[in-house]
């Protein structure tokens, strides 16, 4: 297509030199694309994925479903993977996606044994891999989970700024120093996929009453924020033997997060300030 | 004290029972027009399933107790109004 258009351009504009370069360059693209094409033929690398799948409106035993698919036709990480299958060979396959770089954490799962999200996870090498939801959550569908839970706990926290006094100038932001604001980094991050949580065996035990390590990272989040004013009723509210206390700095969060945040140290921090806080 | 002379419920049996109970005293907030169709509505689901889920299918009836959980959740918001349902006509598309 490409060169069809160029050359068309070309036979308006036949005498001037640039056109000559166009032309060779036609030529030149034209050669290796027949180069190419061939040889991806030939040499095909096929990967069979294992995907959980399970069906509420045909409520069978869950089971692992084989797809094989070329890795040559297909993007390099998992997410244009599962893309692929659904698109060529199982259109009921069900998964999250959005944003595919990463930024809106929907297609968070588990990929051969670990947790991370879809699209910023490489397929892995070998023959084989195994894609499964989350660990230890409820399915809605095939690699769709429920999150209700995990974002109930996020609520709970109350995620927003609180303060006793008004603003320095009425209805205008608060301002911060970049200090304070530096203090924020490796929290704000989060974008809530909750790999790390659902890497938490303490969470698998107690998902109903240990907050889990996403949560506690953005309630650390809030009692950091040098404009929060309730650090101290935050710091009360989640000072409790499940809710903080359950985090027996595993650090599988720390390995799993996609972000490279490290929520085991945040909820350590908050741990010390409790200490300081005098509970 | 009735429950005593029925029979025994298992812990599943009765989670189903407080499940369609909440309903139906959430649908005593609406209106009464409201109230009637939600109840005519969740008690035709509840029969429908009792009778189309095999009793030993655990899994499949914690899924439906969540997702009930769920819908009961939002019908218990003063914002919701009604509760109404559509019926699609899968048999078609199931073949294709």
């Amino acid at each position: 297509m490409a060169t069809g258009l160029l050359r068309r351009g070309i036979s308006r504009v036949q005498s001037s030199p640039a056109s000559k370069l166009l032309l060779a360059r036609a030529h030149a693209s034209e050669a290796e694309a027949q180069q190419v094409e061939p040889k991806s033929r030939a040499s095909t690398n096929l990967k069979t994925f294992q995907i959980y799948r399970w069906n509420p409106d045909n409520p069978t035993k869950p089971e692992l479903k084989d797809y094989e698919i070329d890795l040559k036709d297909c993007g390099p990480m998992v997410l244009d993977a599962l893309i692929k299958i659904k698109n060529e060979i199982d259109p009921t396959l069900t998964f999250r996606r959005s944003c595919r770089e990463g930024i809106c954490g929907s297609c968070a799962m588990n990929i051969d044994g670990c947790n991370g999200l879809a699209c910023l996870t490489k397929i892995p090498s070998g023959s084989s891999s195994m894609v499964t939801p989350l660990p230890h959550m409820f399915v809605i569908k095939d690699l769709v989970v429920d999150m209700t839970n995990f974002y109930n706990q996020y609520k709970s926290i109350e995620p927003w700024l609180k303060r006793k006094s008004p603003a320095p100038v009425p209805g205008k932001e608060f301002p911060q120093s970049k200090k304070d604001r530096a203090k924020l980094d490796g929290m704000y991050e989060c974008i809530l996929c909750a790999c790390c949580s659902t890497s938490c065996p303490s969470y698998w035990w107690n998902p109903e009453t240990y907050l889990g390590p996403a949560a506690l990272l953005h309630a650390n989040r809030w009692i950091s924020d040098s404009r929060d004013e309730y650090t101290k009723e935050r710091l009360d509210a989640i000072c409790d033997e499940f809710k903080l206390y359950r985090c027996h700095t595993i650090m599988n969060c720390a390995r799993a997060c996609p972000k490279g945040l490290n929520p085991a140290k945040q909820i350590s921090t908050i741990k010390q300030l409790q200490l300081k806080n005098g509970i | 004290m009735g429950a005593s002379t029925g029979p025994k419920l298992s812990g599943m049996q009765k989670e189903v029972l407080g499940l369609y109970r909440g309903f139906l005293r959430a649908a005593r907030t609406k209106s009464p027009e409201d109230r009637r169709q939600i109840e005519s509505i969740v008690s035709a689901e509840f029969r429908r399933n009792s009778k189309l889920v095999d009793r030993k299918n655990f899994l499949y009836i914690e899924y439906l107790l969540r997702r009930g959980k769920k819908q009961l959740d939002q019908l218990k918001s003063p914002g919701t109004v009604g509760l109404s349902s559509s019926n699609v006509n899968l048999s078609q598309t199931k073949e294709t």
